[in-house]
Parts: C-alpha cells; sequence; structure tokens
C-alpha cells in the first residue's frame, strides 16, 4: 500500500493526540495566514498615505509610496493563494492519511472488522466522517488561533496610531464574547428544554421512511402524512423558539462590528474637523486607516463563528473513527510466509471478547471439532487464529477460512473462483467437479464465463459448494471452517458436511458446528464455553449423528 | 409571510448597508478632513449610525425570517417525498434515507444559502455602477472593466458547477456502490492475493479541485482588484494640479480594496449551488414505483401456481375461504417470508391471484390483506401511535386489551415513547407488537411471518391460543418452523418438497 504524505502517529488514543500530531502543519498554516495579514495592513498604510496626498495635500503621490504598494499587494495576493492552497492541500493529505489508515486496518482485521458495521456506515465513514475530521483539523484549529492573533496583532497597530480608538476597540472587544456566551447560554437551555422533542419528532421523518412496507400494508400511508404533517409543524416551532435566541450572537458580533467602525469613523471625522478635542490630532492618512483596520479586529471572529459547527461534527465523526484507526498490534506471523508445523501454545488469550485456553496442541493433518452454543464465540476464535483480532498467537504458514454465508461477486464463475488468482482451466474444472456442480456450470450459457449477477441463479447449498470450490482451489495448510452449514436444511446439511470432510481428508482442518457431525471425523475436540477453551481427545466410534 | 422576498429583501438591505456604511464613512472622513467650518457634518454621521442599526436590525431579519422559510420549506418537501412514496412496499435502505433527508435540507436552503448572498452581490456591483456612472463619471472606464473582471470570474465560478455537479453524484453514486460490495465481501479478502480497495481518492480529489477553484477565483479578484485600484490612482494622480480631487474620489479606491469582502464572498455559496443542483437531480430520480391497491372486501382468496417472481421454489395451491389457519413449513431460507409477501402483493408474483375469483395483476396491494413482517417495525413514537398503525380508529381500551392478551402487560403507557430517543423494544417484546397490531387490525386474512420465534415456551403457548381464537374471525396464514402442540392448523403447507395442500380438519371446511 501507497504511503500517505502525511502519515498518522502509530498510536492515535485520543483526538487530543491527533491534533497535537498535526500541529506542525496547523503552525506553518497560521504563520502563513498571518503574513498575508501582514502584507495587507502595510497594503492599507500605503493606501491611507496616498489618498492623503492625493486629497488632503492635493499633491502627487509620493512615488516610492506608489511602487511599495505594487510590491505590498503582490506579496498579500501570493500569500493568500499560498496560505489558502496550503490548507487545502492539508486538508487533502488529512483525508488520504485517515483512509489509508482505515485501510491498513481493514486488510489485518479482514471481516472480524468489516462486518461489525453495516455498509451504510462504511459508506458514512469515507464520505462524511473523514472530511468532517480533516476539516476540522485543516480549518477549525488554526482559525482558533487566528482569531485571537489577528485581532491582538491590530490592536498593537491601532494603538501605535490612536491610543484613545485603540482604547474604544479594547473595551469593546472582550464584550463580543462576553455576550456571545451569554447568548450561548440561553439557547443552550432553550434547546434543553426541547431537547427530547426536538431529536423524537425531527428523527420521524427518517423511521417512517423506513417502515413503509408496515405502512403499506396497513393502508395508513394518508395518516401518517398527517402525522408527519404536524410533527414537523411542531418541531419548525420549537426549533424557531431555539434559533431566534441563537441567531442573537451573530448579532452581537455583528452589532459590535458594525458600531465600533460607525463610532470610530464618526469619531475620526470630528477629529479632523475639530469639533473634538479628546486624544491625539489626527490626519486623514491615520483616520482611514484606522478605519481600514478597525472590521480585521472583527472578521476573524466572525470566520471562527462560521467554522463553530466543524467542532461537534468533527467530534461525533471521531467517536465513529477511532475503533478503527486504533492500530491493532499486527500479528507479524500471519504474514510469514511458511509452512504450518502445528501448534503448541500456552496460556493462548483473546483480550475482546475475552477468551483463552491454557494449552492448545494441533500436529499437521489432525482434524479439529470445534463446538460450543451460539455465542459462545466460536467465529471469534477462529478469526484469532486468522489473525484479524488481537491475540497472543495465531497460525502460521497459509490458512483459509469459510464462513457460513455465501460471498459471491457479481462476475463470473471463473472470477469468483479465482478470486485474483490465475488458475488453469482444468483446476477448475477439477475443483468445480470435486463439489459436484460442474455438470451445473456446464449447463450455464457461457461455462466458466458466466456472469453471476447480483442474483446468482444458484440454490443455496449450491452456493455454498462453489464457495467451497473456491477454499479447494487455493492452497493452504489449515482450512478453517465456520459452520458452513448454518443456513441449510437438515439433509443439505447432511450432504455437503460429507462432502467437506471427503475433500479435506489429510489436511488440517479445524471445524466449527454446533449442527451435529460425527465424531470419526475428528482426531480432536475443542469446546468453547464461558470464554474458556478445552480439548479432548475425540472419542472415535461414537456417533452423534443421526 | 411564505413569499421568500421579503427574507430576500432584508438580506439586500443588510449587505448593501454594509458596504455604504464603509463608502459612507470614508468619504465623510476626507470631507472632514478637507472641510472648512461651513460643512454640514450632521447628517452624514446621524446617516452612518442610522445604517448601522439598519444592518444590524435587517441582518437578524432576515436570518428569522429565512430559517422560518427553510423550515417550512424543508417540512413541506419532505411531506411531498413522502407522500409521493404511498403504496411502496420496499422499506428504503439506511443509505437512501439519508440521501432524502440531506438532499431535501440542500433544496430547502438555496434561499437562504445562495440567492441571497448573489442577489446581493450582484446588486451591490449595479449600484456601484450607477453610483460611477452618475457621480465619478472619470473612472467609468477602470470601473467597467474591474466590474467586467469580477463577473467573468464569478461566471466561470457559478457555470462551471453545472457540470461538475453531474460528475459528482456519478462519483459518489459509484463509490457507494463499490463500497458496498466491497464490505460484502470481506469473508474472502484474506483469499485474495493482496488487499485492493475502492478508494475514496477521487472524491476527495475533486472536492480538493472544487476548492482550489474558488482559492483561484478569490485570488484573481483580488488581484483585479488591487490592479484596478493601482489605475484608478495614476489617475487621480494625472488629475493633481489639473483639478481638485474631491472627497469623493476615495469612494472608488475603498470599493475596490473591499471588493474580496462584497463581492469575493459569493465564491463561497457555489458548493451550495452545487448541492442544490446534485439534489434536485438526486430528488427527481428518486423512484416512485406506485403500485395499485385493490380496497374490495377479501371473502375468497386462491392461489394457483402460485410463486414470486424469480425465484427457484415450487408454485404453491390454496384456497381461503372461510375463517381459519393454515400454516406454511419448511426450512429457513426456503422462501416462506417471500411467499406471504407475494400472497400481500408486496412483492410480484408469478402464477395467479384470485380474489372472490377475480384474477388480481401482481404487484396489486390487496387492502384487506395484512402481512405483519418476521421482524415487525418499531416505529419512532408512543406506544399509542404503534398500534394506532394497525387501525387508526381503535379505542385505549382496545388497545390495553390487544396488549394484555398477547403478553405485553407491563406496556401500561399509551404515551410511552419507543424506538430511537426512547423505550427500545426486545425481539420478543417486538414479535408481539406485531401481534398485538394483528389483533387490532380489521383486515380479514392476515398473514403473519415466524410468530413463534425468539419466544419462550410459555410465551409460544400463550401465543398459540390467541392464535387459535383470532382464526375463528380471520382467515390465517402462518408461515413458522415452530409448531406449538396447542396450535390448531386447519391446513399445512409444506415447502421442502414440492409443495401441496394438505387438508388436515375437514370438519373446518363445512364451517
Amino acid at each position: 500500500m501507497k504511503q500517505p504524505e502525511v502519515a498518522l502517529p502509530a498510536e492515535v488514543a485520543n483526538f487530543k493526540k491527533l491534533q497535537a500530531h498535526f500541529r506542525p502543519q496547523v503552525i506553518v498554516l497560521v504563520l502563513l495566514k498571518s503574513s498575508y495579514f501582514l502584507a495587507q495592513i502595510v497594503c492599507f498604510w500605503l493606501f491611507s498615505a496616498m489618498m492623503h496626498q492625493l486629497i488632503v495635500a492635493q499633491q502627487h503621490v509620493v512615488e516610492s509610496h506608489f511602487y511599495w504598494f505594487g510590491v505590498s499587494a503582490s506579496c498579500w495576493v501570493l500569500l493568500r493563494h499560498t496560505a489558502q492552497n496550503y490548507e487545502i492541500s492539508f486538508d487533502f493529505k488529512i483525508k488520504q492519511a485517515l483512509e489509508t489508515r482505515i485501510h491498513q486496518q481493514l486488510a489485518i482485521q479482514q471481516q472480524a472488522l468489516a462486518n461489525q458495521y453495516s455498509t451504510f456506515h462504511w459508506q458514512q465513514v469515507f464520505l462524511q466522517h473523514i472530511p468532517a475530521v480533516s476539516a476540522y483539523l485543516s480549518q477549525y484549529l488554526g482559525q482558533k488561533y487566528l482569531s485571537v492573533l489577528i485581532p491582538l496583532f491590530a490592536l498593537v497597530v491601532v494603538f501605535s496610531e490612536n491610543w484613545l480608538v485603540a482604547t474604544m476597540l479594547l473595551v469593546s472587544l472582550p464584550l463580543v464574547p462576553v455576550f456571545m456566551v451569554l447568548v450561548g447560554h440561553r439557547a443552550a437551555s432553550i434547546h434543553r428544554k426541547h431537547l427530547v422533542s426536538l431529536e423524537r419528532l425531527g428523527g420521524i421523518f427518517i423511521d417512517r421512511l423506513k417502515a413503509l412496507s408496515t405502512i403499506t400494508t396497513f393502508n395508513q400511508h394518508k395518516e401518517q402524512s398527517q402525522l408527519l404533517h404536524s410533527a414537523s409543524k411542531l418541531v419548525n416551532q420549537q426549533t424557531m423558539k431555539v434559533v431566534s435566541v441563537a441567531f442573537l450572537s451573530t448579532t452581537v458580533l455583528d452589532f459590535f462590528a458594525t458600531i465600533s467602525i460607525a463610532l470610530v469613523a464618526v469619531y475620526i471625522g470630528f477629529s479632523l474637523l475639530g469639533e473634538l478635542s479628546i486624544g491625539p490630532a489626527m490626519t486623514l492618512q491615520q483616520g482611514l486607516f484606522l478605519l481600514l483596520l478597525a472590521p480585521l479586529l472583527f472578521s476573524e471572529l466572525k470566520n471562527l463563528g462560521r467554522l463553530y459547527h466543524q467542532k461537534a461534527e468533527a467530534e461525533a465523526a471521531w467517536e465513529s473513527l477511532l475503533p478503527l484507526v486504533k492500530l491493532v498490534k499486527c500479528l507479524p506471523e500471519l504474514h510469514k510466509k511458511g509452512e504450518f508445523r502445528g501448534i503448541n501454545w500456552l496460556s493462548f488469550k483473546v483480550e475482546t471478547p475475552t477468551m483463552s485456553a491454557p494449552m492448545l496442541h494441533l500436529m499437521p493433518g489432525q482434524r479439529v471439532h470445534l463446538q460450543g452454543p451460539s455465542g459462545a464465540g466460536k467465529s471469534s476464535f477462529l478469526h484469532a487464529l486468522m489473525g484479524f483480532i488481537e491475540s497472543s498467537h495465531c497460525l502460521s504458514g497459509s490458512s483459509v477460512l469459510l464462513g457460513q454465508s455465501p460471498v459471491v461477486l457479481p462476475t463470473s464463475v471463473r472470477d469468483n473462483l479465482s478470486v485474483g488468482h490465475s488458475y488453469k482451466d482444468e483446476e477448475v474444472w477439477s475443483a468445480l467437479q470435486k463439489v459436484q456442480l460442474d455438470k451445473v456450470v456446464k449447463a450455464m450459457p457461457l461455462g466458466l464465463d458466466t456472469q453471476l449477477g447480483e442474483h446468482p441463479p444458484l440454490s443455496g447449498g449450491e452456493l455454498q459448494r462453489l464457495m467451497l470450490a473456491r477454499v479447494l482451489l487455493k492452497p493452504a495448510d489449515v482450512i478453517l471452517l465456520d459452520e458452513p452449514t448454518a443456513h441449510l436444511p437438515e439433509a443439505q446439511h447432511v450432504e455437503l458436511s460429507k462432502l467437506i470432510y471427503e475433500l479435506t481428508k489429510g489436511k488440517t482442518v479445524i471445524w466449527a458446528s454446533h449442527k451435529a457431525l460425527p465424531n470419526a471425523w475428528f482426531d480432536l475436540d475443542w469446546r468453547i464455553s464461558d470464554g474458556v477453551i478445552k480439548t479432548y481427545k475425540a472419542t472415535i466410534g461414537v456417533k452423534h449423528n443421526a | 409571510m411564505r413569499s421568500p422576498w421579503l427574507a430576500l429583501f432584508l438580506a439586500i438591505i443588510h449587505g448593501l448597508s454594509g458596504l455604504a456604511i464603509l463608502l459612507i464613512a470614508s468619504w465623510f472622513i476626507a470631507a472632514c478632513a478637507v472641510a472648512g467650518m461651513g460643512f454640514n457634518y450632521v447628517l452624514p454621521a446621524v446617516a452612518i449610525r442610522g445604517l448601522a442599526l439598519l444592518r444590524i436590525s435587517s441582518g437578524y431579519g432576515e436570518m428569522w425570517l429565512s430559517h422560518q422559510q427553510l423550515l417550512a420549506k424543508l417540512a413541506k418537501l419532505r411531506l411531498t417525498l413522502f407522500q409521493n412514496l404511498e403504496n411502496q412496499t420496499d422499506n428504503l435502505r439506511a443509505t437512501e434515507t439519508d440521501k432524502l433527508s440531506y438532499q431535501s435540507q440542500d433544496i430547502a436552503s438555496i434561499w437562504v444559502g445562495w440567492v441571497h448572498q448573489n442577489a446581493t452581490a450582484l446588486l451591490a456591483m449595479f449600484a456601484m455602477s450607477v453610483f460611477v456612472f452618475f457621480a465619478l463619471p472619470v473612472f467609468s472606464f477602470e470601473w467597467f472593466v474591474f466590474m467586467g473582471w469580477s463577473l467573468i470570474i464569478y461566471a466561470w465560478l457559478m457555470l462551471s458547477e453545472v457540470k461538475r455537479a453531474q460528475r459528482k453524484i456519478l462519483r459518489r453514486a459509484e463509490f457507494e456502490f463499490k463500497m458496498e460490495h466491497h464490505i460484502e465481501t470481506a469473508p474472502i479478502w484474506h483469499m485474495m492475493p493482496t488487499y485492493q480497495y475502492p478508494k475514496c481518492h477521487s472524491i476527495y480529489d475533486a472536492e480538493k479541485q472544487d476548492k482550489q477553484r474558488i482559492e483561484w477565483a478569490f485570488s484573481l479578484l483580488l488581484l483585479g482588484s488591487l490592479t484596478a485600484l493601482l489605475f484608478v490612482i495614476i489617475k487621480t494622480d494625472a488629475l493633481v494640479g489639473i483639478a481638485g480631487i474631491a472627497p469623493v474620489a476615495l469612494v472608488l479606491p475603498m470599493a475596490m480594496l473591499a471588493a474580496n469582502d462584497w463581492f469575493g464572498r459569493v465564491f463561497h455559496t457555489r458548493s451550495r449551488l452545487q448541492d442544490y443542483l446534485t439534489s434536485k437531480t438526486g430528488v427527481s430520480q428518486q423512484s416512485t414505483t406506485q403500485n395499485e391497491r385493490l380496497n374490495t372486501q377479501v371473502n375468497s382468496l386462491q392461489l394457483i401456481h402460485f410463486q414470486v417472481n424469480e425465484s427457484a421454489q415450487d408454485s404453491v395451491e390454496l384456497t381461503l375461504e372461510h375463517a381459519s389457519l393454515t400454516l406454511l413449513t419448511g426450512p429457513s431460507g426456503s422462501g416462506k417470508s417471500r411467499l406471504l409477501q407475494a400472497i400481500s402483493g408486496l412483492l410480484p408474483h408469478r402464477g395467479r391471484k384470485l380474489v372472490n375469483g377475480v384474477a388480481i395483476q401482481s404487484n396489486t396491494l390487496v387492502s384487506d390483506v395484512a402481512y405483519i413482517d418476521q421482524h415487525p417495525y418499531c416505529l419512532s413514537g408512543t406506544l399509542r401511535q404503534n398500534l394506532l398503525i394497525a387501525r387508526d380508529d381503535a379505542k385505549d381500551s382496545e388497545l390495553t386489551r390487544c396488549l394484555s392478551q398477547v403478553g405485553l402487560d407491563d406496556f401500561s403507557d399509551l404515551d410511552e415513547w419507543l424506538g430511537e430517543g426512547g423505550r427500545i423494544l426486545s425481539g420478543g417484546e417486538l414479535k408481539r407488537m406485531g401481534l398485538a397490531r394483528a389483533l387490532l387490525c380489521l383486515q380479514s386474512t392476515v398473514l403473519i411471518d415466524e410468530p413463534f420465534e425468539a419466544l419462550d415456551a410459555e410465551n409460544v403457548e400463550v401465543i398459540a391460543n390467541v392464535l387459535n381464537q383470532m382464526k375463528d374471525v380471520k382467515k390465517l396464514v402462518l408461515a413458522s418452523h415452530i409448531i406449538p402442540p396447542n396450535l390448531r392448523v386447519d391446513k399445512q403447507i409444506s415447502l421442502k418438497e414440492k409443495a401441496s395442500e394438505v387438508e388436515l380438519n375437514p370438519s373446518c371446511g363445512a364451517r
């Protein structure tokens, strides 16, 4: 797998750690953005100077001002473009890093991880959750610093020009967060009051879409539409109550930004007129410069407000990403080329789900019957043996696992059997013959090249035999069987079990089943109950099967 | 208040007053700097403060009003979407419900997210043009070149969107499909030579390009405005000494210096336009397979060579004329559920289905036949709503009686919220809720899928007795692989072998 340009740290225990990991990039971003602000302020100063010269002095502009303005304006454009593009590619790299990491995990944990979540959840992970986290890291974090740095910086510049205006702004600036917090609390308390009803009624639209067949069978669509109508009316009323207050926080910011600019403008004007004699004397250059600087004190706070929703979204998204990016201690044996030389393990352990075995022995060529009530962890045990979940030991050499439900690719029969390997036609046909599917496939219009599509024209038993043929084709030292007949009716179960037994003779087999199998087929008997695996010698001659 | 124009008007006031404050303020201080004693400073000072108040109040008004309209529009849109899905036989999958949910949001928010900003920016452009034309005709050329430049960037950015929006849907749909498939094949990944996965890369890359385009637009606008500004200064400089430079000459350079604020901000709304366009297409593509519905009472139901469409199962023969209990047996996976769904019309069928002797088309829902799912759906709603879905005019006393009949006595509060955000039912409770619905409903024919699964022995007996009573008044068809000894079965159909009707209790037919 190609490594992304920005790699994630090996251990991402929590969101803080992840943020800390990306701090250097965030700092570069903040520096870039600050530098373009600097260029912008220089531009403003030169602009004011030139305007003063033209309008008040009625003289030609100082030539050097003109050229320096050109230079600083170019710097402004260039630095801005660089900073924004840095942010975009930073965002892209985080997405790539997260995507790669999750697939690394999937490559290790395979079905043990993949099957924990619905396919919808997996789609959401890549389309929603990763972008939410990357947006937060690339935009919000930097903006948090900027919304403090830039106003302070602007304030220092204003102070150097005119202490009185600086003081005016300094007084109004801290009021902004104070009022925003007050408004926020009020909105939150109204929201809390309606929380339950907002959550419940807000979800009704989606809920009723999921219940369409129930609504249809009882012919209640009109009644449910009515219900939906009144529910959304209520939700909207309550939402409006919350947002009426919540919007005030934007208005507060708007209020201070607008009023302070208006007041600064009026003050500057009156000072210039000589109507006011408080504070230092002023020229148009200073006045104009101050007027241009004043909005900068609020604009970054506004941007932060615009991005504020990213925080909650990223935190929620991170909740779902955390179990996927946590690095499972990779089991080296899994990918080690080599042969299966048997199991001779002392104190085998699995952390989640808790499982242990004081002693496990298995010689190559031996056959194990793995038993235990459903839910006891037979599948998890097999996953641990395969190295899909974290455990103290796992199988060496190559092994293959056949599960309960057939997995069919919508491609040809051949592709379904070879799954990326290239086998000769004779090999494929011989495997099909072994599982007694050769006639079925020969009867298909294009033989091995027949497309199976989304709904394969095969019965459940036939599909499972196709899966068996796939397993037989793959040269593996150990064959693990996870209830391959669970979904089949009794007669087919007996038939397929026999077939599996015949075809895997002489191989190392671990066969989990809670349907009955003849004891004579096995050398060993492993039983899982209460998280402990106990081993017995299979008692030959006693048959459970009817 | 339904019309969105008032909110739009307020948005325009909000935007234009912001620009006006900046321009009037700069003119004002310039005028103050050069003015003699006769300058009337009161009026502009009042105007600036007045505009500030206007901006603040119109800002709040716009937010409030447009949000209210957004919510109303969203509600209406969703209701229409829901109504279009009448007689839909499939539950929507999570991907689809999620899509409908965010797509309706995208559509509803086009006014507040795009129209307001764009109308304001374009109007500001127009207002500036009028101002320059009358107040500063000397600079008309510079202004119109700058305006042309800005509008070209704007048009390029927004028009290129229409094309990209189409591709975005395809890309997303393709990824969703591939990902679903990828996860479904997880059990065989370890057999493949290497782990390969559907890359979300192309989607991330497209998003990156979108953002880069917007940044290019910003940079080009800034470049254009600063360059235009330099030319304006050169021209003004050339006029020094020839004509006096009035304070009003400051207005145009100021507007250009701040162009990214009052015009450039619309560039960010491009993604909203994209979302709107994609969603609009998405919602219009939403399949609305309208199924027919037959509303007559079912006195007799006859199935001849009946089977589920596209199933390999043998066909079924069945006649239901009187209240009775028919049991459908067979191993799991033999298609019992699908057969029941086909009988009720939820799935298409082959062969013949006769209601009161009249053949019924495939895909026709029969109102008088109710199907109780193997996993009954618990609506996110009160217990009462969950029961009234079966019969909307049932009295509370009837509801409680049905609940106690199926052994759900501890569910006494009919106003209790169930499902998401409330009490979550266990598998057995859900099963009995389904039976309570079966008891309540007025349908003469009720098809129940696996009524005894997930119940303990005691409850199996209770439910079997309830069904024994129910079969005296209704035509019941059960699909079950568990057959309680006390269940009084009239007919049994086994799906394992060649499906055939077996008369168990001939006396029943004569009733």
